[in-house]
């Protein structure tokens, strides 16, 4: 197409597009320098409290009626039925199961009842934090949202939202927005907002995007949340640094510092519409601080791989986005001098592979052709030669967006996307490459997912993030497991709530793992963020607990206060239920509980 | 802060307008474009932009509390923090009928890219500013998209 050809063609667009400044308004008038701007919604709620108020008592009453009928009309004899407020006095929580048929859907206008309760938030022994509706007797359980967490800052129990911003704290007046499920279990799926905070000591940052109807804010500086999130538990928040979000990088420990390099940004379908990025950036976490790496001698790409020798980073394969297609080149990045320099070609071009370093050599194991097809085979690369030697296929399913660790003198590999649309694997590989043999890792159903990263502790593989589901439903999972290869188990991380994600890097330190990028969603942003999980630092608590049993029974339970329940409902659409408790021991660390999270298959 | 509001009245519907591109929902963007203005006036005394780059500056903003509001309804499965995007009436329904059209041949991202060159002001560079890309990438994001677009005339009819 020419450039007169694009020219026409943008100002057709243009033309054609200019209807939408019908709905376009002018600028509100607005004195800055005497009373700041407010929202433009800020007034609009204002001018609706007095009406909201009365047609909230409205909600609430018609939600108690009608909300059980409409929301809740599990049967009598469904064994996890939630109990009534206060009356239990079991030492553990009580787990709630909602069968998925009667969870609204995500996603739909019909998925969230469009009730809102008021009350206050109150401390709750066995559901963390509860609501105590106003113009009601007892309290309520509250389902809270994926990734919300009671925390406690000093003395007060604050709820925190996914990020580690704090919500609102008990004591406060809130605004619940959602509806009932079953008897006195609320299902907090709308908006959340502090009416009136405990103490004005106590007002939370706006983490919310609403605006508080009864103050109407005017946005002054000190309201700003300037500050990042603070840090929970056994999670520390990685400062944002010189790179955009993106997914599908690389990125290893070199000692001392985070190399982050290339990986595709925001939106797409990777495969098919990304347009990789060039740069790359190195994060030093004792300076807690970023510095930028020249861009080197290779092409843009994503998919790739990289490994840490002892001296350089090595790149290699990957894939160039729309028109570039998939590599077979690679380069090595010295720190030290600051400089690139190539390698010698490899086997043929492959993407969404891994690659480990065994101490004398790189292994490139999986990943997929420029043809699509998934290996299971690989290549070794020798930076003391510069020449490459290939593996032979392993034992096990082909792969691709699969893990791999370097144990010392084995590469694990684990997961990733088989054959076929929707076929991500739960099982795994122990390669030893001294007589090239390979023992198959058990699957585990809980343990299937593509996208997800992997670290060697010394001890263990940490397994953490990833997805599954058909890539247009495809969710993140926000969860770590730990692989023991001395005995062949599995345990889960007792880690504070984060946002899942997949397509991230991780790296180990010696002490922390650092989680780096990645995507929440197919085609929505890739983040410019990440966190350090140190497994010391939860004081007292344990950092692994047991694996709770698997089974198809809603009501699954564990003899672990730290754990999460997490359960495959087949056969009803092949949905993944999730359910997490409150330990009353390590409270400041734990997650609220009981909540849901739903994973749907289209 | 007089120079502040001369930029808020020259670059308001623009902002707004790539809000509303961006999330379809008026109510969308009169929220987003009014914190985008608002964190933009706490910022402006300590970290003015470059001149000339004030535009880019509160797109890039915009774009960013844009996506932090759609990370944040996507985290909280089953929520909805979003509202339901634009309701059609009487005198936009033929514009968003269009725009569904478009949005079922366009990627998001060459959508956003359009969107954004129809804003005459914005260079390539600024563009790339906004959405995380060099200004190459821009060019490229462009072509394809008006490339996409050439086999649906029906589309700029």
């Amino acid at each position: 197409m020419s450039q007169h050809d694009e020219s026409e063609l943008l100002e057709r667009f243009r033309q054609r597009l200019s209807a939408i400044e019908a709905q376009v308004p002018e600028p509100p008038a607005r004195d800055f320098a005497r009373t700041g701007i407010r929202r433009r919604a800020d007034d609009a709620e204002q001018r609706r409290v007095p009406a909201l108020v009365a047609l909230l008592a409205s909600f609430v009453v018609l939600a108690v009626v009608l909300g059980p009928l409409l929301w809740g009309a599990l049967p009598a004899d469904r064994g996890a039925s939630p109990s009534p407020a206060g009356d239990s006095a079991a030492p553990r929580p009580t787990l709630v199961a909602v069968p998925t048929q009667e969870r609204p859907e995500p996603g739909t206008p019909q998925g969230c009842p469009a009730a809102l309760a008021f009350g206050e938030l109150v401390e709750h022994p066995e559901w963390g934090i509860a609501l105590a509706a106003d113009g009601q007797p007892g309290t309520d359980r509250v389902l809270w949202p994926h990734g919300f967490a009671g925390v406690w800052e000093s003395d007060r129990l604050a709820l925190v939202d996914g990020n580690g911003r704090a919500v609102a704290y008990v004591g406060d007046q809130v605004e619940l927005g959602g509806g009932f499920i079953g008897n006195n279990s609320w299902l907090a799926c709308g908006e959340i907002r502090v009416v009136a905070a405990a103490s004005p000591s106590a007002s939370p940052p706006p983490a919310s995007t609403s605006p508080s109807p009864s103050n109407g804010p005017t946005l002054a500086p000190s309201s700003e949340p300037t500050a990042p999130p603070p840090s929970v538990g056994n999670i520390r928040d990685i400062p944002e640094g010189p790179l955009v979000g993106r997914s599908h990088h690389s990125a290893v420990w070199t000692g001392s510092e985070m190399i982050v390099w290339g990986g595709l940004p925001d939106g797409g379908e990777p495969l098919r519409q990304g347009i990789p990025i060039p740069d790359g950036a190195a994060y030093l976490p004792a300076t807690d601080t970023w510095r930028p790496i020249p861009n080197g001698l290779l092409a843009a790409r994503f998919g790739h791989s990289a490994v840490w020798t002892a001296s350089e980073m090595i790149v290699w394969g990957g894939n160039a986005g729309h028109d570039g297609g998939i590599l077979a080149d690679g380069a090595a990045y010295d720190p030290a001098t600051d400089t690139w320099r190539l390698i010698s070609s490899g086997p043929a071009g492959r993407t969404l592979h891994t690659a480990v370093w065994t101490g004398t050599e790189m292994i490139v194991w999986g990943g997929v052709l420029a043809s699509g097809e998934p290996r299971a085979d690989g290549a070794a690369y020798d930076p003391a030669t510069d020449t490459w030697r290939d593996l032979p296929p392993l034992p096990v399913e082909p792969r691709s967006a699969h893990s791999a660790v370097w144990t010392g003198d084995s590469m694990i590999v684990w997961g990733g996307d088989g054959p076929g649309p929707g076929n991500e694997l739960d099982d795994g590989l122990l390669y030893d490459p001294t007589d090239q043999s390979g023992t198959r890792i058990a699957p585990d159903h809980l343990l299937r997912r593509a996208g997800h990263s992997a670290v060697w502790t010394g001890e263990r593989m940490i397994v953490w993030g990833g997805t599954q589901g058909r890539p247009a439903a495809r969710e993140p999972f926000s969860d770590g497991l730990a692989y023991d290869p001395s005995t062949g188990s599995w345990s889960m991380l007792n880690l504070v709530p984060s946002p899942g994600r997949f397509s991230h890097s991780a790296v180990w330190t010696g002490s922390e793992m650092l989680v780096w990028g990645g995507r929440t969603s197919v085609s929505g942003p890739a983040s410019a963020d990440g966190f350090a999980y140190d497994p010391e630092a939860l004081h007292g608590c344990a950092d692994l607990v047991d694996l709770p049993p698997v089974s198809d029974d809603s009501n699954t339970d564990s003899a672990n206060e730290v754990a999460e329940i997490v359960f495959t409902a087949e056969g009803a659409n092949d949905q993944l239920v999730r359910i997490r408790y409150t330990d009353p021991a390590c409270r400041s660390h734990s997650l609220l509980g009981p909540y849901i999270e739903m994973l749907l298959e289209e | 802060m007089e120079d502040f509001e001369q930029v808020y009245m020259r670059h308001y519907r623009s902002v707004y307008r790539y809000v509303l591109g961006l999330t379809r929902s008026t109510d969308e963007a009169d929220e987003v474009t009014a914190d985008t203005f608002a964190r933009a006036f706490n910022a402006w005394p300590a970290k003015p932009p470059a001149a000339g780059t004030e535009l880019g500056w509160l797109l890039l903003t915009a774009r960013r509390r844009t996506t932090d509001r759609w990370r944040r309804a996507r985290r909280l499965v089953g929520l909805h923090f979003l509202r339901e995007p634009h309701t059609a009436t009487e005198q936009n329904v033929e514009f968003w009928l269009w725009f569904d059209a478009l949005s079922r041949i366009l990627p998001a991202r060459q959508r956003e890219v359009l969107l954004l060159r129809y804003q005459r002001d914005l260079s390539d560079a600024d563009i790339g500013m906004v959405m995380g890309i060099t200004p190459s990438g821009v060019r490229s994001l462009v072509s394809r998209a008006l490339e996409n677009l050439r086999a649906h005339p029906e589309l700029l009819a």
